[in-house]
């Protein structure tokens, strides 16, 4: 009797914590999918905000007085600007492509398809100002 | 290796595509509101003297952000032959142009006694290089004029100083003048040609078929000059101007400002209690043109309406 009762129990210990590791998996993997797949939109946006409080900074430091100082800075500051912001681009779009490709390889699909799903997402939002501008200026 | 699935490639490129006309459109809406912003300057090629006007040169600094302007001070012309100030009218020329823009009018006023200050906007002429700002800017020239007149030195020490100040704008530099009188009240009369009612009816056909990159030049100019377009509304500020009389001008034929632009203004400053508004829709006139068209009927009708509404006795207390 003793045994019979020890057996269930023992079976349902083994069985627990397996479960909870691989919710605790899927939880971190839904946010490393998230992280990698974002990362084409929340890196623009650092840097676009750096722009932003770079030329603010600029405008107020310079102010009226030397206009064409005040130009010469607001250009190089965008352009540098942008060229990094293109290069992180791109990296960031290499690197999701080939880590969702890696997910798929190594047989996790459901992720990989979630990335691909988060993406396509990162696309819209980017595309998202240009048609609201073409309809609504 | 495994073929890269479909579904795979078109999310990629779908976030490739996205991104370069992003990058595209956002460096193009960058480019226009620096381009907008300050065009060369058109140069001077005629004086005063040309018409046979005396007059000084004169400078002097826009209100707030101090920005040093360069125009003229043509004396009105007394049937006696004497020099006077006592009636001044301060003109505003429009978008890339510059203080000669109308000096066969400005000549026309002085003979009629109405002394003139005909100055160079920013960035334009010979003025100080700066951001235009499409009229919301300009405002605080048009406020530095009205100080230079007031309390400046002024070329003439053997004359009076204004004692009535009155202000024409045309286009943009109408807007400059609705926004400044709306908050200076030496400013006694204004007449207003082919002025926009809000900024947004203006950049529609100023862009053309890059329209689209309103949005973002709009956000770009925010960003480099603390401007935001679409919250330059002159419609909102007019009313702001009565009792003192405003007379509106604009050509039936203008494609740049449509005539509807006049019946808003004319609407707004007629909502004010004590309002004293006349409009002057002049036919087949195109953008700023009314002058050209009807030379005679616009010297007649400016003179008339600033020698009624510029009363030098009234004016005398408030402007010195």
């Amino acid at each position: 009797m003793k045994r019979m009762k020890s057996q269930p129990e023992n079976k349902i210990s083994e069985t627990s914590e397996p479960i909870t590791d691989m919710k605790n998996e899927d939880r971190r993997s839904i946010w490393y999918i998230l992280l990698l797949a974002l990362a084409p939109l929340y890196l623009l946006a650092i840097i676009g905000a750096i722009l932003v409080a770079l030329v603010t900074l600029s405008r107020h430091l310079v102010g009226t007085s030397d206009f064409f100082l005040q130009q010469k800075i607001y250009i190089l500051i965008i352009i540098i600007g942008m060229i990094i912001a293109l290069i992180v681009f791109t990296v960031s779009v290499i690197n999701a492509h080939r880590k969702i490709g890696m997910l798929r390889q190594s047989g996790q699909i459901r992720q990989a398809n979630m990335g691909l799903f988060v993406l396509t997402i990162v696309a819209s939002i980017m595309l998202l100002p240009i048609i609201l501008a073409l309809f609504f200026h | 290796m495994a073929r890269t699935p479909k579904s795979h490639r078109i999310a990629i490129g779908f976030l490739i595509i996205s991104g370069l006309l992003a990058f595209i459109y956002i460096g193009a809406s960058i480019a226009l509101a620096l381009i907008i912003t300050h065009r060369p300057p058109k140069p001077i090629t005629r004086t005063p003297s040309s018409l046979g006007l005396n007059y000084r040169d004169i400078i002097f600094f826009s209100r707030e952000d101090h920005i040093l302007l360069r125009g003229w001070l043509i004396p009105g012309l007394l049937p006696d032959g004497r020099l006077t100030l006592e009636r001044t009218i301060i003109q505003v020329h429009g978008a890339n142009n510059n203080r000669a823009m109308v000096l066969g009018m400005d000549a026309s006023l002085a003979q009629h006694g109405i002394a003139v200050l005909a100055y160079d906007s920013r960035g334009n002429g010979e003025s100080a290089p700066a951001a235009s700002g499409g009229g919301y800017l300009e405002q605080n020239d048009v406020l530095g004029a009205v100080d230079f007149l007031r309390s400046g030195s002024l070329p003439y020490p053997e004359l009076v100083r204004p004692k009535a100040i009155g202000g024409w704008g045309i286009s943009v530099g109408g807007d400059a003048l609705i926004y400044a009188a709306a908050q200076e009240p030496a400013i006694k009369a204004v007449v207003v040609d082919s002025a926009y009612a809000t900024m947004a009816e203006y950049m529609v056909p100023a862009f053309g078929p890059y329209d689209i990159f309103i949005p973002g030049t709009r956000y770009a100019e925010l960003m480099f000059y603390g401007v935001d377009y679409a919250s330059v509304r002159p419609v909102e500020m007019i009313a702001k101007i009565a009792p003192r009389p405003i007379f509106l001008i604009q050509g039936a034929a203008d494609t740049v400002v449509q005539p509807s632009n006049m019946v808003e203004l004319a609407t707004a400053a007629s909502s004010a209690p004590g309002a004293h508004v006349q409009t002057w829709l002049v036919p087949n006139a195109h953008h700023i043109q009314a002058y050209n068209l009807e030379r005679n009927t616009y010297v007649d009708r400016l003179v008339t309406f600033f020698h009624t509404e510029l009363s030098i006795e009234s004016s005398a207390d408030s402007a010195t």
